[in-house]
Parts: structure tokens; C-alpha cells; sequence
């Protein structure tokens, strides 16, 4: 159990920097998840922190030191990797125990964690067998189970999901979330996928190209994205960015709707951001934002329409009831629910106002 | 497996036909001479033969020479089948951590591969020859009476030297391969599960390389026993006495320097049943061990 403080770190392959300075603080049994599109630097963040990637400067802490020149196995963590890297000539057993046995635990301690480790993962069954006669889930377990029997200060995953089945996914992102609750191991926990990230995460670090965008909780997030990539990355359907043309008391939108909304900022080019589930059909006579479908996606409790602002391409996608009878061609209006409205500035992308 | 059906019942033998033919006469008919000419005894001048049936083999396996020769083999193969494997992989391992240049040193690794043998032996033999050799001066200036002539135990190092350093290339091209396929987060995972880079290499890295240990084990021991007569022929001529005269270099003595022909195809037969029955039990009892991942 520890913390990690992660102090301006920086990474640059050959003068060439792909992470910009990142500073947060991990606390002690938080489950953090790095989120971020692929190639914005979440897993060379993660291989830094493990001692994998070298740090070209700013400072790593686990457990209140700082690691940056110490070996991966001298900073008491442990990692999950995307494709396992399980030894594929060890048995489950084999694997499981493998760091035990280079830390020199004794042989009676060593059986009592990987049996505690299996009832956990459910992995009895299959202690004697080699990893390639394991299902992707299993195999997958293993790796949980092979970082969890060395109970290290930090446990690090990197896109641990990723190479599951939908199912699965679901099962086992459960089964983390129960574990990390059970043994309460800080965790740090790399994914693009912002489901995982949302459901998993005490706090979110959101990356996009080499920069955190935004680090919090996951409603804070979702409430108030700190710019318009995050917005756009956290949420789905995206949320709506739409240019729009603020004055005093009212926008103007695209295709010259004019909507009185007390709350925008300042005046001039603004980018409104609605999210889909924000927009609710108008009443007679309110004024409202005129949407044409082109077409409808049906999930069963909630349908999405995807359609354009009339009198405009702006691309506008609305959540609808699920047993809405409205399809291609059809015209409707909506109303942005003011208590969530956001604002950004069209150039750099950062929020405005509150 | 794909099973196709050729429409002509003559079609696959014409297709199989320059193969055959290649084996035929260049195998099949040699060892069937070889078998045939172990069981008759010509007389010296090559006029006639008579049929003995197994006394040639009694003979040569009755002949205290034949007996060094093996022996001679023995300790021969197993050093250059050792050294060159294991040489070879440390240079591997060692290719592999360079960063810049790589492409260059391991270009320059495999070179000695294109040299042929008899110039290999030549090479060292420049080298270390006693009264000429570049380097074998400065042997005796450092206090070793250096005389591969007349030393076997220096002869025998010598060659197996030169066999091995031949051989290095082959084996070192493999092991490179072999390091490359070898996943590098299974490497990764050792380090963070505590392995220091030696355990991680002992523990993961070179059980996953049995394959390609296991297939150079079977090739240098063919390589020692048969490739090396060039070397051999070159650099000892399988003196001094007989100290480095392997089985093969008897094979080629007894036959075409002493003329001795049914003595040499009885020495042939023997050494294709040794061969056939080392490349089985390799495959019988070490292949089962090698994991293929």
C-alpha cells in the first residue's frame, strides 16, 4: 500500500516530447484510471511509473520515494499487460509464483497465496495447466492473479480488457472493481475505452496528446469536461459542439435560431457544447432548436436520432425515447436543459465560465 | 491438412521425379556402393574383389586406430557442438542490447559463414603454425610451448577452434531469430515480478529458446561429424599421429590415401548407422522436453 505522486513528469525520445509534464498524486488505495484516445502517452505513463520507459525528467514517488533511477523490481509494483505476457511454458501455478520464488518466500507461504489467489479468480481448476490451454478470460485472470499474490505497494494495468470479448469485458471489469473494493490496492489503470474508465475509476487522469486534460472524479467529468476534447471523449453519444454566436441574454446558432440563454459567458464566437441526453422535445411555441433526422439508432430503452440543425450541416444527435415512432426525414424540436450548458473557447478548447 | 487430388495418376512422380533423381544418385546410390563395397575386399591392385561378408566390419571395429578415431570424434563433436552453440548465444544476447548499429555488427557476425572450410583451416593455420603463425609467437611469449605439430592435445585445440569459429555464424544467425520472437513484455514482466536480467534470461528467455537450441544441437553434431574434414584436412591432416583423425578423416584416409577401399565403405556404413541412430534418439529423448510455444 503507498501512494504515488507523479511531479511534471516528462517523457522525449530524441528531443522529441510526447508527454508534456504531467502532476498529480495517487492516494493510498485510490483507483485511478489514465484515459485517453490511442498514441496521447496514457501507457508510456504507465511503463514510466512501472520503471519500463526511462523518465526524461520531472519525478516519479511511490511510497513517498522517488523511484526514477530504481529498477522495476526495486519499486514494489506490479503490472498487468495487455496481452498478458504470461511464461508460456509455465503452468498457472508456475506463473503465480514466479516473483514469490525470486523473493525468496518461503515454499509454505508461497502455496497459501497463489490458493488464496485462485479461490479468489476462480482459478483452482487450472493451476497445473500451461497458459495456451486457457480461455482469454482465464488467461487473462492469471495475470490479475500473478500481480495481486506479490501484494505490491501498486498494482498497474495497462488496457487489461482490451483483448476480451464484450461479455467478458463487462464480467471482468466487475471483478476488478469487487477486488479493488476487497484488497484496496492503489491501482492505476490504463484504458481507452471510456466505459472502464467512468465505472472503474475513483478519479480520472484524461490524455490527449501527451497532456492531461483533465484529472477528477468521473461525474466531474462528465459535468464539467475542462475543455472540448474531453467532452467529446467522456459521454456516449459524444456530446454536440455546436458554434454558436453569444450576445447579451441569447446565442445565435447555426441556421440563425436564436435561443435566450441567460447563462453564456461572454459575448462573440463561442462553441456551445449539449449533451444528447440534455436536449428534451419543446412545448408549443417555446423557442427551440429545429433538428431534421436522417436516421434513427433503436437500443431498446433509448433511441438515438441523428440529425442535422435545419438550415445548416451542423450534425445535431438527440436522445430519444425508446419507443419513439420518429425516423429519417422527420422534423423536430429540442431545448438544451440550461442547468447543462457548456461553453468553450473556440480557440485553445478550454471551458468558459462555469 | 490440404489434400489435392491430381486428375493424372503420372503428374505427382514427374513432379517428385528431380528430387528422386537428385537423392537417388547422390545418396542412395553411394551409400548402396558403400554398403556393397563394406562387405568385399579388393585386391591390391584394384583388379578383383572377393566377397567376405562381415569381415571387414570385424576388422575395423577390432582395430585399436578405429577405436582412437572414435574417441577422437567424441571429444571432438561434443566440444564443437558445445562451444559453438554456446558462444554463439552469448553473442546473441549480447547483439541484442546494442541500440545503434546493430544491423551493422550482426552483418559482420555472419560473415565467417561464407568462408569455406578449407580456407578456414588455412586462416588458422596461418595463424598458429608453429614456425610461421601471426600468433603463435606471441603464444610463446607468453610462456606456452605452443606446437600444434607435435602436441595432439594442441592440435585438437586448434581445430576444434577453427570448427567452432566457423560455425558460430550459423548458430549465432539462429539465436538472434530465436531472441527476436521471444515476446519482449514476457521479459518485461520478469523484471517487474523481481528477475534480475540474468534470472530472467535463465528462467524465461532460454527455455523459450529450446527449439532452436534443440534444431542446432541436431545440425552441429551432423556439422562436427561430417563438415569438418576441410578444416581437419587443412590445418592437421589429422596428426599429429592420429590425434585428430575423426571418423570421417579415417573414412577418406583409409580409402583414397591407403587405398584400403573395403576397410573405408565398412567405416562409412558405420558412421551412417552412428549418425541415424544419434539424430533418433535427439529427436526421441530431448525433443519431447522442448516446449514449441
Amino acid at each position: 500500500m503507498a501512494r504515488i505522486t507523479l511531479n511534471d513528469v516528462r517523457k522525449s525520445y530524441a528531443g522529441n516530447q510526447v508527454i508534456h509534464g504531467i502532476t498529480t498524486q495517487i492516494a493510498d488505495g485510490e483507483f485511478v484510471v489514465i484515459v485517453g484516445p490511442s498514441g496521447c502517452g496514457k501507457s508510456t505513463l504507465l511503463r514510466m511509473v512501472a520503471g519500463l520507459e526511462a523518465i526524461s525528467a520531472g519525478t516519479v514517488e511511490i511510497g513517498g520515494k522517488v523511484v526514477n533511477d530504481l529498477e522495476p523490481r526495486q519499486r514494489d509494483i506490479a503490472m498487468v499487460f495487455q496481452n498478458y505476457a504470461l511464461y508460456p511454458h509455465m503452468s498457472v501455478r508456475e506463473n503465480m509464483a514466479y516473483g514469490l520464488k525470486i523473493a525468496r518466500l518461503p515454499k509454505a507461504e508461497i502455496e497459501a497465496r497463489v490458493a488464496k489467489a485462485a479461490t479468489m479468480l476462480e482459478l483452482q481448476p487450472y493451476l497445473d495447466r500451461k497458459p495456451r490451454a486457457l480461455s482469454g478470460g482465464q488467461r487473462q485472470r492469471v495475470a490479475m492473479g500473478r500481480a495481486l499474490v506479490r501484494e505490491p505497494a501498486a498494482l498497474l494495468l495497462d488496457e487489461p480488457l482490451s483483448n476480451l470479448d464484450a461479455k467478458l469485458r463487462v464480467q471482468m471489469r466487475l471483478q476488478i472493481k469487487e477486488m479493488h473494493l476487497r484488497t484496496g490496492q492503489t491501482t492505476l489503470y490504463v484504458t481507452h475505452d471510456q466505459v472502464e474508465a467512468m465505472t472503474l475509476a475513483d478519479r480520472l487522469i484524461v490524455m490527449n496528446k501527451g497532456v492531461a486534460e483533465q484529472i477528477a472524479t468521473p461525474l466531474e467529468v462528465y459535468e464539467r469536461p475542462a475543455s472540448e476534447f474531453v467532452a467529446g471523449f467522456i459521454g456516449s453519444p459524444a456530446m454536440n459542439i455546436v458554434p454558436v454566436q453569444a450576445a447579451k441574454g441569447h446565442v445565435t446558432l447555426p441556421g440563425g435560431v436564436e435561443l435566450r440563454l441567460p447563462a453564456a459567458p461572454r459575448t462573440g464566437a463561442l462553441r456551445l457544447g449539449l449533451r444528447p441526453e440534455h436536449l428534451r422535445a419543446a412545448e408549443p411555441g417555446e423557442p427551440a432548436i429545429p433538428v431534421l433526422l436522417r436516421s434513427v439508432e433503436r437500443l431498446g430503452a433509448d433511441a438515438f436520432g441523428y440529425g442535422m440543425i435545419e438550415g445548416s450541416d451542423e450534425p445535431l444527435v438527440l436522445r430519444l425515447p425508446g419507443t419513439s415512432g420518429l425516423g429519417r426525414g422527420d422534423r423536430v424540436e429540442v431545448v438544451p436543459d440550461p442547468a447543462h450548458l457548456h461553453f468553450f473557447d473556440p480557440q485553445d478548447g478550454r471551458r468558459i465560465g462555469d | 491438412m490440404r489434400r489435392t487430388v491430381f486428375p493424372h495418376k503420372l503428374l505427382p512422380w514427374l513432379l517428385l521425379a528431380p528430387q528422386l533423381a537428385i537423392t537417388l544418385i547422390f545418396f542412395y546410390w553411394p551409400a548402396g556402393q558403400a554398403f556393397r563395397q563394406s562387405l568385399l575386399r579388393e585386391d591390391a591392385f584394384g583388379l578383383k574383389s572377393t566377397f567376405v561378408g562381415l569381415a571387414n566390419f570385424r576388422k575395423v571395429l577390432g582395430d585399436p586406430n578405429y577405436l582412437n578415431s572414435v574417441r577422437v570424434t567424441a571429444v571432438f563433436s561434443v566440444l564443437v557442438a558445445f562451444c559453438a552453440m554456446a558462444i554463439a548465444l552469448f553473442l546473441a544476447v549480447q547483439a541484442e542490447k546494442i541500440i545503434r548499429g546493430r544491423g551493422f555488427y550482426r552483418t559482420l557476425m555472419i560473415w565467417p559463414y561464407a568462408v569455406a572450410p578449407a580456407i578456414a583451416g588455412m586462416l588458422w593455420l596461418f595463424m598458429f603454425n608453429p614456425s610461421f603463425g601471426t600468433l603463435a609467437w606471441p603464444l610463446r611469449q607468453l610462456g606456452l610451448y605452443w606446437n600444434p605439430l607435435l602436441d595432439g592435445e594442441q592440435a585438437m585445440t586448434l581445430v576444434v577452434a577453427a570448427a567452432t569459429w566457423k560455425q558460430i555464424s550459423y548458430n549465432f544467425l539462429f539465436f538472434v531469430a530465436g531472441l527476436q520472437a521471444i515476446p519482449r513484455s514476457l521479459l518485461e514482466a520478469a523484471a517487474i515480478d523481481g528477475a534480475s536480467r540474468r534470472h530472467a534470461f535463465w528462467t524465461i528467455a532460454f527455455p523459450l529458446l529450446a527449439p532452436t537450441t534443440f534444431f542446432l544441437l541436431v545440425v552441429n553434431t551432423v556439422y562436427a561429424l561430417f563438415d569438418t574434414f576441410g578444416i581437419i584436412h587443412a590445418v592437421t591432416g589429422g596428426g599429429p599421429g592420429k590425434a585428430t583423425e575423426t571418423l570421417v578423416y579415417k573414412v577418406y584416409n583409409d580409402g583414397f590415401v591407403n587405398l584400403i577401399m573395403g576397410d573405408s565403405a565398412a567405416q562409412s556404413v558405420i558412421l551412417m548407422v552412428i549418425v541415424i541412430a544419434l539424430t533418433a534418439f535427439q529427436f526421441r529423448f530431448i525433443e519431447r522436453r522442448v516446449h514449441y510455444g
